[in-house]
């Protein structure tokens, strides 16, 4: 038979529409690794300027820029660390009733902590 | 059927052994490692997340910092900063393969040597490190 529509009936009849596509969530998960791995050793780094000065001499690292990368490394952190956990619930929670509720509820922790955590950052700015 | 059912049923299927005797294998460990620290990262960056937004909004009151005097909180940094480290570095081994090097075996047991000896050195670095800035400036303030 000759169907003239990409999805086959099964997925008609189910009825959750398409899956849209797989290689935006890969190529981001290796973007914001790309990201992460310099602003870590930013920090570490940073950490290691306290331990060999003192601590009025390392008071330089408060800067507005220093602030700026700690707001953008936890927020990509945390939309790296959802799209791990997505592809961890989407491989070991089998019923789709928990699956689906599980997503949701990530993305939704997530998000708020990130709009939570951006608007500390930003409050920051306003005590310099 | 309902699902309690189901799941009765589940039970009593027969399933030969899978994990219990499969020999784990440089690959597979690492790999399920990297899994592991990546969820532990995950919920650490939100108590992190969370933390910060309380030093931010009580106007970096001190008593906020003073994290690490006992026991279980510095076994928990450290194995924070292992897992930051093994993760980073695990997952350069994996932007390698993406790119398509590193793929024979003695590459891959090499590289691992490399990820966890270099992550252990670092762990023990940025450890000292913390605990020492910890015990200078905020364990004084504190008490």
């Amino acid at each position: 038979m000759e169907y003239s529509s990409l999805k086959t009936p099964l997925k008609k009849a189910k009825n959750l529409g398409s899956a849209k596509s797989g290689s935006h969530h890969w190529l981001m998960q290796r973007m914001t690794a790309v990201i992460l791995l310099v602003l870590t050793i930013w920090f570490m780094s940073l950490i290691l300027i306290i331990y060999t000065q003192s601590l009025e001499a390392s008071a330089i690292i408060l800067h507005p820029l220093n602030i700026l990368a700690l707001g953008i490394y936890i927020n990509t952190a945390l939309y790296h660390g959802m799209l791990g956990m997505q592809v961890i619930i989407e491989d070991y929670i089998h019923c789709k009733k928990a699956n689906l509720i599980s997503l949701i509820l990530l993305k939704l922790v997530t998000i708020l902590t990130i709009m939570f955590f951006s608007g500390a950052i930003i409050s920051c700015y306003s005590k310099f | 059927m309902s699902i309690k059912q189901k799941i009765e049923l589940y039970k009593k299927r027969p399933v030969s052994p899978h994990l219990t005797i499969y020999k784990p294998q440089t690959s597979s460990t690492f790999s399920i490692f990297h899994r592991f620290t990546g969820t532990a990262l995950y919920f650490s960056f939100l108590v992190i997340a969370w933390w910060l937004v309380a030093l931010i909004s009580t106007n970096f009151e001190e008593s906020i910092l003073n994290l690490s005097s006992c026991l279980i909180m510095r076994i928990a940094f450290v194995g924070l900063f292992f897992s930051l480290n093994y993760h980073c570095l695990n997952g350069i081994r994996h932007l390698f393969w993406d790119l398509g090097y590193l793929f024979e075996i003695k590459q891959i047991d090499y590289s691992a040597y490399v990820v966890i000896s270099v992550a252990i050195i670092l762990t023990g670095v940025i450890s000292t490190a913390f605990f020492t800035i910890m015990k200078e400036y905020v364990w004084n303030i504190a008490l």
